[in-house]
């Protein structure tokens, strides 16, 4: 080779191999070397598939000098992706022409292009491209790709979803003119025109807007102007479900706290007026825990029913269960289906709860022939479902008229028509004890 | 000091609609000396107040599924002292309310007992 050409091969850039019609390098330039990290010595008057160890010996390679070659004159980005010992996995375009002064003196010229590293820049261009993609189209939050003159570029599946529109109504418009100009919100103006051009991002701002198709929307706009591209993202998380929830939840605390200190407040009166009326701490204890109960087990129906509603046959009977009476031959509880508000079921519960304690005392649950039938029935009264329940005692004789004006009875006159707005009449009759109670069922 | 009889002479409504609740707060007026009328419903408070005017008045905010602002506003219309008995905090009362003399549910017999002596004792 003449020193012109063995230095402009040289000046080259790229790896470049000059060899014999045989494939003995006849020279590699500086690239060459440097690029596969091996001297002049053991590459020079070697057979090509020779070289470092026959890390050379590519099939593609041979194919290439051998019969494509022979082809042709010269072929031009034959890629090549090969496992080198020393350098690892390379992708190689090769340039290959063949120079012939005379039919003895042929050699090949073999330029070596490696691009390795520009594949994998492109294939991890095309991946992050991908990966945003995806990553638009699969958040939940509504997205928009804004161009610098705030024109839609895009917008993902949820934008869509959200407000309603279609690609065709979106894309390429300014967004304060997409869907009838609902997007021209000060609010947002002043986040897309004043703060992002100077702090280059805003976050949870917060936009509540009267949207035509959707309604009233609270929503939290995070933007970001990209630095390396001119574009805007605009993700825009919708609130008003979770706002409602919200304030949802702070009414149903507030309640529950009332119900709780409604109940301690009345824990705290039923020890106080049982405290009064009980002449011993004996006759206390067993009066006001047996109350308690009463009041816990009406607590367990209303738990139990998810509505908040119980049903009064269950309410009877389980009350008179805790008292040790099952419907049996000596109890009957009839009715139609009647279901009782929270309200009903506790003074309904109290009421109960009295007429069988003064049962087990000394009516029909204390004397073997009594009996108790326990009846109601519903009609239709202005507007309103009146329900008339009757307590009904028999085969009960008394000693002496029990005590007519005692607390618990006192609370069976006067309790459902205090606390429900009805009437209750109890009245001692030669067989036995007689309730009977009517009011009208809330709505 | 001793409490009894503090409200000899006065009449005092008291509205509750939990019974047991209405029955203390109907006991600790009577020990006091009141003459009580108890009722349990927004509907009876406001026939009991067109049919006597009272002396003071015990008055929770919950009755059943009503509230009983607007028997408070007759009350203050016919200028009868009430406390509000109520395990409501203070804030859920509306504005023209908040600053009424409340008792805070479940309370203290001492505390009734001052309270109803503070406000409607002055009165006797």
């Amino acid at each position: 080779m003449t020193e012109i050409a063995t230095s402009i091969v040289d000046t080259i850039r790229e790896p470049v191999l000059v060899l014999e019609r045989d494939l003995t390098v006849l020279h590699a330039n500086r690239s060459f070397l440097a690029h596969f990290h091996v001297s002049q010595d053991e590459t020079l008057g070697r057979r090509l598939h020779d070289l470092g160890n026959g890390q050379w010996d590519i099939p593609d390679l041979r194919r290439l000098l051998g019969k494509v070659l022979s082809e042709n004159e010269s072929v031009e980005d034959y890629r090549v992706e090969h496992e080198f010992e020393t350098i690892g996995r390379r992708v190689m375009l090769l340039n290959a022409r063949r120079l012939r002064r005379d039919p003895d003196m042929e050699h090949i010229f073999l330029a070596i292009s490696d691009v390795t590293e520009r594949e994998r820049t492109e294939s991890e261009l095309l991946a992050s491209k991908e990966f945003s993609e995806k990553l638009i189209d699969s958040i939940r939050e509504a997205l928009l790709v804004l161009e610098p003159d705030l024109r839609v570029e895009s917008a993902n599946q949820s934008f869509y979803d959200m407000f309603e529109v279609t690609p065709e109504e979106t894309e390429g418009r300014p967004i304060y003119d997409i869907g009838d100009g609902q997007w021209d919100i000060p609010d947002l103006r002043m986040g897309l025109e004043d703060v992002l051009p100077k702090e280059r991002q805003f976050n949870d701002f917060e936009v509540t807007h009267d949207f035509p198709t959707i309604g009233r929307r609270i929503m939290l706009l995070n933007g970001r102007a990209l630095d390396h591209l001119p574009r805007i993202l605009l993700a825009i998380r919708d609130e008003t479900e979770k706002r409602r929830h919200e304030a949802d939840q702070k009414v149903m605390v507030g309640e529950l706290q009332h119900r709780v200190k409604n109940i301690l407040a009345n824990v705290q009166s039923i020890a106080m007026a049982t405290l009064r009326r009980s002449s011993t701490l004996q006759e206390f204890e067993g009066t006001y825990l047996q109350r308690l109960n009463s009041l816990a087990r009406a607590q367990d129906l209303l738990l139990r029913e998810g509505s908040g509603y119980v049903n009064l046959h269950e309410l009877v009977s389980s009350e008179l269960a805790a008292h040790g009476w099952e419907e049996d031959g000596r109890l009957t509880i009839d009715g139609p289906n009647v279901t009782l508000s929270r309200r009903e079921t506790q003074a309904f519960a109290m009421l109960v709860h009295e007429l069988a304690t003064n049962a087990v005392k000394y009516g029909a649950f204390a004397q073997p022939e009594g009996r108790l039938d326990v009846t109601w029935s519903i009609a239709r009264k202005d507007g309103n479902v009146g329900l008339s329940f009757e307590w009904r005692e028999s085969g009960v004789s008394f000693d002496e008229p029990p005590g007519r004006n005692g607390f618990g009875t006192g609370l069976i006159r006067q309790s459902v028509g205090h606390m429900l707005g009805g009437t209750s009449s109890l009245d001692f009759t030669p067989r036995g004890a007689v309730c009977k109670v009517e009011f009208a069922l809330e709505a | 000091m001793t409490t009894d009889r503090q409200l000899r002479g006065l009449s005092i409504l008291v509205v509750e609609d939990e019974f047991f609740v209405a029955m203390e707060l109907e006991d600790a007026m009577a020990q006091m000396g009141a003459t009580v009328t108890t009722v349990g419903t927004r509907n009876r408070a406001l026939d009991a107040l067109a049919s006597a005017r009272p002396d003071g008045a015990l008055l929770d905010v919950q009755l059943g599924q009503d509230v009983s602002y607007d028997v408070a506003e007759r009350l203050i219309a016919i200028h009868v002292p009430f406390i509000f008995t109520t395990g409501f905090d203070r804030a859920i009362l509306p504005p023209h309310l908040r600053d009424r003399p409340r008792l805070s549910k479940p309370f203290a017999p001492v505390d009734l007992e001052r309270l109803a002596v503070q406000i409607f004792g002055a009165r006797s």
